[in-house]
């Protein structure tokens, strides 16, 4: 299964933290669409118990297995960012990247059955508004380096230090 | 003089207290009694105990002797010896 | 228009029909949305005078103004019909994605009618409606039915409101149930179970749209805010079960059906210790950023696993009210009933009734038979296993379940005519409403709430034991000022029941919950969606409105002055310990307090309606119907 790289940031949730309040997914299609709309949201909740919900947006991964599925080249990936690019004029909507992403990270807009994905807002000065609204911090830009530094500190906090 | 006092809620999750004895001055007023807990257990500044040390955080209140909230208003009312006063975070409904 | 469709689905179960009723915005306005308007849909649509498990008996939902939207705690919706167990009206609120889904399938509202031959459940997806066959979810418990649609379906995005076998059943307190939230009290779950409607399932695939979306979000963004801040922190850390030992202190924790108010393990079954040894995660509902729900887990014991969400109100019902000092046991009652859809407090309050009748011998151990227990067996106060028992009994109606299952006031009626008993006088219900986690003998303004309410013996309609137990009235005493303190106690509470907006977030405005630190946020939120020029005295007007409707509904469906009444054990037995030890609702005290409540609501000395004062309020057809 491709990982992200060290290199690219992605959206992560933390689902200790995440209490499924899905208000990342009314600014996300808000930002991008102007309507208040779960289905056009690029980052999604799913709760799979009762007491777990996370919410799963692009990973930026390396050599994305989106962009070489898709038949038409219609999905390109900065070098620099990871970020996905969508060519809406070469897009038909035809699924093959949503096969291939092991996250679900990418979705068809229901209306104009092109495929849509996560840009982390890079035209907002903010940066993602899914990470400046999380109330409970669930939702962080961040690297998998980073979050590997995170979850050691955590780690030895908790058992080291027993806190918790 | 002696007065007992007990913490319910927010205040003894912050403290790990349940029950203790205090010893204050003569014509101690419950905002007094503020001041001298957020002393005594800082944990519980911009928690229960407001930053002003001197209110209480809603809704934290002081009962008295199980019988009488201390309102907001009285809180310059003093405390007699042998008093009981509980630290209780009051919740509606649910 | 902004904020609404302008849409209502009419279903038929009957004739399996449905249409569209468009309302005008006039009707918004005055009704706005959960329990106001599903209540003012309820008296349009009911046939008076109906039986509550009839084909005439409607289902009304109605939708929050401000679900779909970021606007925090605005995802709750409002459900109404006449309640099988008071016969006045039975108005619920529930929220999460149920209602998010609802709202973006383009609806305002359901109202359904009749009542189907078959098991069905309904599924609305957008602006088409199916009837589909219910019988592979028969007998499923309320997440498992929900799960069992979504996997039919193929789409985790379609939500359901469910009802569970205590419902299928027609258990007079059962529920109904959607994302793990209950529109919990009054027995909407019998009323389903009468038209063989086991689930409404939706699909909203269309965005919301609201008027300035700007000035909304960043409205929505400062409250977001506000929200994790110390003003929530009791919602957030520890819940409502704080109570507990709270109620304990005051002296007025209902212990063994309201016999005592100070429980000797109140510690055990306190918030405090379901925070250090049970919790296993806090859970929003949806667009809610505090999130108080807090989950809990039994760890040992014979119950170990149960888990489910835990408020106050569930646990003094299935704790100290039944004398048992487990928290494993309460949140093992809690999850049955949870699973099965009933509510937690009407189920917890009515097997209290059959602990002390057993204890007091008017039932005996023979009354108690069952598969599990052939023989019988003994209920009296703190015996965990025949709580277990007797909630799982009452859940399939068997043995003294099936007496059970109608609730405290009929199940009372019924042995003591047979059996020539008393048992009427711990029947602890009002109107047929189980009691809340509040022992009003010496909370008197509450009592005076509870005893007038619209719904029966109901806490959160009333809230008057706000003021009692923070010592703004004087709670073991009456006077003049009480009427009109009820009433505004319970207006103020009717606003955020028909937005709704959840009362939790109340504080999160200005810091400061009453009406000149609430209302003009509310105004702004509303304006923002809707364009309307709402102000101040126009959002006292919600709550105006939206009692009255509830209150005329109960005029026409027979109330009468008498209705208003208080339990028997409140009026004739004080409590011997504890704080509020020596206090009773006398008569004279009750009577006084309710002329000074119709007066200050600007009722007759009968408690009925003035024509004009309905005109006022926008309500001239039910001037002409019930005014006087």
């Amino acid at each position: 299964m491709p990982t992200s790289t060290s290199k690219y940031q992605y959206v992560t949730c933390d689902a200790t933290k995440c209490v499924g309040c899905q208000l990342c997914e009314y600014i996300c299609s808000y930002t991008k669409t102007g309507e208040f709309n779960t289905y056009r949201s690029r980052i999604r909740t799913v709760r799979a118990e009762e007491v777990l919900v996370t919410a799963v947006t692009c990973r930026t991964c390396e050599d994305a297995p989106c962009v070489i599925a898709c038949p038409r080249d219609a999905l390109t990936q900065d070098s620099l960012t990871g970020l996905i690019r969508i060519d809406a004029g070469r897009c038909d909507g035809c699924t093959w990247c949503i096969e291939a992403c092991d996250f679900g990270a990418i979705s068809i807009n229901p209306e104009s059955k092109l495929a849509e994905i996560c840009d982390q807002c890079t035209d907002e000065e903010d940066g993602p508004q899914c990470v400046k609204w999380c109330p409970k911090e669930a939702l962080e830009l961040t690297t998998p380096d980073r979050r590997a530094q995170h979850q050691r500190r955590k780690l030895a906090v908790e058992e080291v230090l027993g806190h918790r | 003089m002696q007065v007992q006092i007990e913490f319910l809620g927010l205040a003894r999750l912050a403290t790990g207290e349940r029950e203790l004895s205090f010893m204050v001055e003569e014509g101690t007023t419950y905002r007094d009694l503020v001041g001298l807990l957020a002393e005594k257990y800082p944990q519980m500044i911009g928690h229960v105990i407001r930053p002003d040390r001197a209110t209480l955080q809603e809704p934290n209140i002081f009962n008295l002797n199980a019988r009488r909230m201390i309102q907001a208003k009285q809180m310059d009312e003093s405390i007699h010896a042998d008093d009981r006063i509980i630290l209780m975070s009051m919740s509606a409904g649910g | 228009m902004y904020g609404y469709s302008g849409k209502i689905l009419h279903v038929d179960l009957t004739n399996r029909k449905t249409w569209t009723e468009t309302k005008p915005e006039e009707w918004y306005k005055i009704y706005i949305g959960g329990v106001s308007m599903a209540s003012r849909l309820c008296w349009e649509n009911i046939e008076p005078g109906c039986d509550p498990l009839s084909p005439e008996n409607p289902i009304c939902i109605a939708n929050g103004i401000f679900a779909g939207t970021p606007v925090p705690v605005g995802g709750k919706y409002g459900i109404a019909c006449k309640s099988p167990l008071t016969g006045f009206i039975g108005d619920s609120l529930s929220g999460s994605w149920f209602t998010t889904a609802f709202k973006r399938a383009g609806w305002d509202g359901f109202v359904i009618h009749g009542a189907s031959d078959e098991w069905i459940y309904v599924f609305i997806d957008d602006n088409h409606v199916e009837f589909r066959d219910a019988k592979d979810l028969m007998g499923l418990d309320t997440f498992a039915t929900e799960e069992a649609i979504r996997e039919e379906m193929g789409d985790d995005q379609v939500r359901a409101a469910v009802i569970g076998p205590a419902g299928e059943n027609k258990v007079r307190f059962a529920n109904v149930t959607n994302d793990g939230r209950q529109a919990g009290r009054t027995g909407h779950g019998a009323v389903w179970g009468s038209k063989k409607l086991k689930a409404l399932a939706v699909r909203g695939t269309s965005g919301v749209t609201v008027a300035d979306p700007e000035t909304l979000l960043k409205l929505s963004f400062d409250i977001v805010d506000a929200a994790q801040g110390p003003d929530t922190q009791k919602y957030r850390i520890l819940g409502t079960v704080s109570n507990v030992l709270n109620m304990n202190r005051i002296g007025l924790l209902p212990t063994r059906n309201y016999q005592q108010g100070v429980f000797e393990d109140a510690e055990l079954v306190s918030g405090e210790h379901l925070h250090d040894h049970h919790k296993v995660k806090v859970m929003a509902c949806a667009q809610c950023p505090i999130a108080c729900e807090q989950y809990s887990r039994a760890i040992d014991g014979p119950y170990a696993g149960a888990m489910t969400g835990i408020e106050y109100e569930s646990l003094y019902a299935n704790s100290s009210n039944l004398g048992i000092g487990t928290m494993e046991t309460a949140i093992k009652l809690i999850d049955i009933e949870d699973e099965c859809g009933m509510d937690s407090m009407s189920a917890g309050v009515t097997i209290s009734w059959a602990m002390e009748s057993f204890e007091k011998g008017v039932l005996t151990k023979e009354d108690f038979k069952c598969a599990k227990y052939p023989e019988g067996f003994e209920p009296a106060f703190g015996n965990d296993e025949a709580a277990v028992t007797l909630a799982e009994m009452i859940r399939d109606r068997e043995g003294i379940g099936d007496i059970l299952a109608q609730g405290t006031k009929r199940a009372a009626a019924q042995i003591d005519e047979e059996r020539g008993t008393e048992s009427w006088k711990w029947a602890m219900q009002i109107k047929g409403l189980e009691l809340p986690g509040y022992d009003a003998r010496a909370l008197k303004t509450f009592a005076l709430g509870l005893a007038a309410g619209t719904r029966g013996g109901c806490h959160n309609r009333s809230a008057a034991y706000d003021p009692d137990i923070k010592g703004e009235t004087n709670r073991f005493t009456v006077d003049e000022t009480r009427g009109k303190v009820a009433r505004e106690s319970e207006e103020y509470a009717a606003v955020y029941d028909t937005l709704p907006l959840c009362k939790f977030i109340r504080r999160s405005f200005t810091g400061r919950a009453d009406r000149a630190g609430a209302w003009p946020a509310i105004a702004k939120l509303i304006n923002a969606t809707t364009g309307w020029d709402f102000e101040y005295e126009d959002i006292d007007l919600i709550g105006e409105r939206a009692h009255t409707i509830k209150k005329a509904f109960n005029i026409r469906e027979g109330w009468t002055r008498e209705d208003d009444h208080l339990p028997w054990r409140w009026q004739h037995e004080p409590l011997k310990e504890g704080a509020s030890a020596g206090y009773v609702v006398t008569d004279e005290e009750l009577e006084y307090l309710k002329d000074i409540y119709y007066e200050a609501k600007g009722w007759t000395k009968e408690g009925l309606i003035p024509k004009e004062k309905l005109v006022e309020l926008g309500m001239d057809d039910v001037a002409e119907e019930i005014g006087v």
